[in-house]
Formats: structure tokens, sequence, C-alpha cells
């Protein structure tokens, strides 16, 4: 009880700080204000343009300088534009082709992997299926189309799908690989078969539905990548097959129009709601 | 039999063995390499209808792949396995009559519990009717009734252990493989758990091969014990006998704990040894046993330290059939109830023997240092092989 009363000092003994408290505080102040103004100007440089571009899409004015007032007019003329809906249209198809090829093939890829036995060359075999990952797409773009012509395929809706599985075939496998093997960790396939299921039977009912999260993430990666992608597609599109990068570099030609303010940012809401959809599903796979 | 409950009869009275004279399962020869280790090195022994088999033996001593390529899931290098006296060897595991229960459990997570146990009995294609009959009659055995429609991913792991025993029984196998079924359990739960096991077991006569390394879970549960180490079988043999008259030194320590002393076979006349223990004691006595070694040679011998009694001066030498050996207190640890007293027999070497006992008169400490005697029974004298390598 008799102590109580020195309590209060020492709480505010640290505050006291006099001319060495005064120049530790100015330091860390220093610290933490540098930190924020990188961090600053970090994130502005990443997201402030993005901002802008959003804004702009709204802007009443036909040119990007100043601010006129609210409007929804570049969204409606960007709908009513035929040939950007075409252009929507043919993206979206050949993005669901291309990620639904890259999920089938990286789910073959990955079992292979992660469930047959050792065989020489594994390690290679990896490697090669992620080697698209790390090339320069311009060569893979020059290479896809000096082959195509060679072998004398024509290049058309399905070619390009094609190209885009090729391109998005390391993420899906990616995804699915490490869902596979944490999976062949458990022995969950074992219990099955050990049951009575065979591989076939363990595969469908037990691996491929418990993989089912990966397979969706990864294909919806697959999705993105196809969406956006702009130089291969440059490269081997053929004529008459207009995905919206290529719309949208063609629209940039005759300047920043609002419409391509407006179509931008539709395809960041679209962007930013796969990646949100591809995030919960990693969480549940984990969990 | 008579008061068991209709549903254990039902699940007892699988379909009618066939009179084989064979055991349930044999394996001869097993070897084992996975790159450049050999995992096993050449295991042979059975298992006859309805006996509990564990196998023992510390970690990484080739008992769980033994398990694994019984079950089907790994191929051996050489030798067979015959399952009802047909060769299995390389039977993918969905062909065998034998189910696994893991020691991770392996539960299927996007299942409930009633999806989980009935798996087998769906790919076997059973009516729905009696799948749901079996799956409660199992259920029941493991004391989950009313857990049907639980996630199995909510329960605790002693829950999943147990349904993961069910899923395992609910096909009626002749033969459970149990690999550390109770490792991830606390103590408490796990001598629960080995009570219950062993209860199953006996009530359904299904033969259980377990793995453990816990080797009081072994002693407790099994019919009979297959000491593996370093991939080969030291010794096969009921608890009684592995404890008792353990074949080789590694035994003898890993059954209990003993006092190992190399030794060697300085003479046998009239059915009495003679042995030079470190080089510098010698003892005689009694030993009816078949000796492990020749005349002259080298060998092992393992002393059970509660089977080390300890006198001082003064008090009254054990009456007969044991040798007496005067030796020095070097140190007394108190565990509670037991103490463990370290004697040092030798004057050449530091190596000393451990006695414990739960003598309260040995609890009030005397002095290091102290003269002592040790009285060993004879028959407690074990006289094993020399270690190898």
């Amino acid at each position: 009880m008799k102590r109580r009363p020195t309590a209060p000092r020492r709480k505010k003994a640290p505050q006291r700080g006099g001319l060495w408290g005064a120049t530790e505080k100015l330091s860390r102040l220093r610290k933490t204000n540098g930190l924020l103004a990188y961090c600053l100007g970090l994130y502005g440089f990443l997201y402030l343009p993005l901002a802008v571009m959003v804004a702009f899409s709204f802007n009443g004015a036909r040119r990007n300088v100043v601010w006129t007032g609210f409007t929804f007019k570049w969204y409606a003329s960007l709908f009513h534009n035929a040939e950007m809906a075409r252009a929507m249209a043919t993206t979206l198809e050949i993005a669901v082709a291309a990620s639904v090829m890259a999920a089938a093939m990286g789910m073959l890829a990955a079992y292979a992997m992660t469930r047959h036995a050792p065989f020489r060359g594994r390690g290679l075999y990896a490697a090669l299926l992620n080697a698209p990952l790390m090339m320069p797409e311009i060569v893979m773009g020059v290479g896809l189309l000096s082959f195509f012509s060679r072998v004398g395929l024509p290049l058309n809706f399905w070619s390009l799908a094609c190209a885009h599985a090729l391109i998005a075939l390391p993420y899906t496998t990616g995804s699915i690989r490490a869902r596979l093997l944490s999976l062949k960790d458990s022995n969950l396939e074992d219990a099955a078969m050990d049951l009575g299921a065979t591989e076939w039977q363990a595969f469908r009912q037990i691996t491929l539905p418990l993989a089912r999260p990966a397979i969706i993430s990864g294909a919806l990666l697959a999705f993105t990548v196809s969406f956006e992608d702009f130089v291969t597609t440059f490269f081997i599109a053929g004529i008459g097959i207009v995905t919206m990068p290529i719309k949208v570099y063609s629209m940039m030609k005759f300047g920043v129009t609002p419409e391509v303010n407006a179509l931008a940012s539709c395809l960041l809401v679209l962007t930013i709601i796969a990646l949100t959809i591809n995030r919960t599903l990693v969480k549940e796979t984990k969990s | 039999m008579a008061d068991a409950s209709s549903s254990t009869q039902e699940l007892a009275s699988k379909e009618p063995k066939p009179p084989s004279a064979g055991p349930l399962l044999e394996v001869s020869g097993i070897v084992k390499s996975f790159g450049r280790t050999k995992v096993i090195a050449g295991v042979s022994f059975h298992v006859a209808a309805g006996e509990f088999l564990t196998l023992l033996g510390p970690s990484g001593c080739g008992k769980t792949t033994t398990l694994r390529i019984i079950a089907g899931f790994e191929q051996a290098d050489k030798g067979r396995v015959f399952l009802k006296g047909e060769d299995v060897t390389t039977r993918p595991p969905y062909l065998r009559d034998v189910h696994t229960v893991f020691q991770h459990y392996a539960l299927f997570p996007h299942y409930n519990v009633f999806d989980n146990v009935a798996f087998g009995l769906r790919i076997q294609k059973l009516p729905k009717r009696q799948i749901k009959t079996r799956v409660t009659e199992v259920l029941d055995l493991v004391k989950l009734s009313g857990y049907e429609k639980r996630r199995t991913t909510e329960m605790s792991g002693g829950q999943m252990q147990r349904i993961a025993l069910a899923r395992a029984l609910a096909g009626r196998p002749s033969l459970l493989l149990l690999d550390e079924p109770l490792g991830a359990l606390d103590l408490k739960l796990r001598r629960e758990m080995q009570l219950e096991l062993k209860a199953i077991q006996r009530r359904l006569g299904i033969a259980f091969i377990y793995v453990t390394h816990d080797q009081d879970e072994a002693m407790a549960m099994s019919d009979r014990i297959v000491v593996f180490h370093h991939g080969r079988i030291e010794q096969i043999g009921t608890p009684s006998e592995v404890y008792r008259k353990p074949k080789t030194s590694f035994v003898a320590d890993f059954m209990g704990s003993a006092n190992i002393l190399s030794g060697r076979l300085i003479g046998f006349k009239d059915g009495c040894v003679r042995i030079r223990l470190e080089d510098e004691v010698e003892v005689e006595f009694p030993y009816a046993d078949p000796l492990p070694v020749a005349q002259g040679q080298a060998l092992c011998v393992a002393i059970r330290p509660e089977r080390i009694s300890v006198r001082y001066e003064g008090d009254l030498p054990l009456r007969g059939s044991c040798v007496s050996l005067p030796a020095i207190l070097a140190d007394t640890v108190s565990l509670g109830d037991e103490t463990q007293m370290f004697l040092a027999f030798f004057k050449n070497s530091t190596k000393t023997v451990l006695s414990a006992t739960m003598e309260a008169r040995h609890q009030n400490e005397r002095r290091d240092g102290t003269p002592v005697w040790a009285d060993i029974r004879w028959r407690d004298i074990l006289l094993l092989e020399p270690e190898g390598e």
C-alpha cells in the first residue's frame, strides 16, 4: 500500500526527455517520416495513374486535361460500340478456351510430376514446363508465328487460344502441383486405394475434388494471363481477330480518349474480381 | 462371444474362413531399398488368423515400410507376400483383403463421418440399406454413434482415430494394418485407446499387424512381437519371451532397459558357466539354456536394473541361487518412488552398472563411495550373442 505513490512518478519518467530525448524523438520522427514519404511515393506512382485514369473515365470533357463534370457517357458509348463489343467477346472466348486447356494440361502435368514414379529427366521435364514464365514474350511470339506459318496452320481463333494456353500453362501447373504435393503427404489416395478404390476411382473421388480449388485458381490466373496478353497476340493474331488489348492499342493511336479510360477501368475491375476469387480459393486450400 | 452384442457378432461372423492350414499372412525374404539406402534387409514372418502381431523398433528400422509392402503401397525389391496362401506380392492395394489405419488418420476432409466410413462399401457397390447398417454398426463399435453428419475436420484427434478405425473395419478385412495409430495422441488417451483397440480386436477376431516404437504399447497389446532393428528382425516372440529371454543385446535394451556388459566365456563344466566380465571380474553360475557362443569367445551379458539387489555391509545376503559381487556405490538418484543406484564393479573401466529398486530403505541416501554388495539371481543373468558391427 505504501508503495503506491511511487507508481505514477515512474510512469512519467520516460516522457521527460531533456535535450537527449528531443534529439532521439526527432531522429525517430525523421526515420518514420522518411519511410512514410518513400511508401507514399512508391504507392502513389503505382496507383495514382490508375486512379486518374478511372476518374477521367467519368469526366465530361473530351480532353484529359480539365474536369468539367461527372458523366457515364463514355461507358455508354463504349457499350454501344459494336467493334468494341466484338473485341470483348473475342477476348473472353479466347481466355475461356485458353484457361480450360491450360487447366486440363496443367492437371495432367502436375499429376505426372507428383504421382508418377521417379523417371529419368523429371527435373528437366518440370523445368522445361516452367520455361515460358522466364522466356521473353517476343521470343514466344516470333517462334510461334514462324512455327505456325512453316507448318501451315492457319492463324485463327484456335491457334491463338492454344498459344495463350501455352503461356498460361506454368501458372496452372504450379498452382495444381503445390496442392497435389500436400495431398500426397496426407496419404488420402493410399487410403482410398486401401479401401478398394482403383487408381482412377481414387483420382475421381478424392484427388480431383480436393484439388478443385487449386485447379480453379490456376485457371483464373490463366484467364487473366490470356485476357491481358498483348505481345504474343500481336504477333500471331490472324486478320480479323482483335482482342481487347490490341483494340486499346489501336485506339491509343488517336490519343488517350475517355473511351480508352473507360475501357481500361472495366478491365481493371475484371482483373480485381479475378484476383480476389483466386485469393479466396488459395486461402480455402490452405485451411 | 455369447454375451457380445448382436452387431459385433454379425461383424465377427465374416464369411466362413476356409479351413486352410497355413498362416493368414506370410512375408518371406523381403528386401527393399530407397535409392541407395537399404531399408529392409531380408525380413520374414507370418501372422495367424485372429492374431495381434506387433512390429516394434526404433524409428527408421523398416517397420512402416514393411507394413506398406503388405498393404501394397510399396513393391518389395525381393521376397514375396502371401495372403491366405495366395501370392499377392505384385497385387495393387485395392485387390488385397487388407485395410490400413494410417498414422495421421488420412480421413477424407471433403466427406462427413458417415461418408468416410461408407467409402469402401460404396466402392464395393453394396446396397444402400446394407451400407447404412454396416456404418451404424462400426460407429457403434468405436463409440461414435450420432456423429454421422459431423465434418471430420472439426473432430478431436482421438475421435478422428476412431473414425479411421471404423472406416478400416467397415469393409470387414481379415487383416488390419495399423501404422502407429496412437502416435499423435497424448499419453492418457493412448492408454485408453490401447485397451479399447485390444478389446475390439478380440471381439472381432480380426488379425492385427500393429506398428509402434513404444515397447510398453507392444507389451500391453500383442500376442507376439517382432523386434526390428536396422531393417532386420532381431527376435520374434511373445511379450514375455522377448522380455525375459531376449536373443540380442539390442532386444534386451529396447524391451525395458538393461545393463549390457562385454564378457568372455572362459569355462563351461557340469552345467556351470564361467564368465569374465569387462576383462576383469570373473563369475561362475549354473546356466541351463543353450549357450550363444563357443568356449573362449566373446559375448554380451545383459542384466536388468530391477534385477540387481543392493545390500550394505552387515545386511543378510539374498538366499541361494545368486551371485554376489562387491561394488562401490558411485551415485544415487531418487526418482520419487524408484531409486537408481549406479555401481562401480570394475577397477580398469569407468563403466557403471545401474540398479533400480522400489525399496524404501535405499532412499535415505548413502554417501557415494560406500562399499556395497550386489546380488543377482543366476536366472537374471542373460547371455547373448556379441553385438554385430
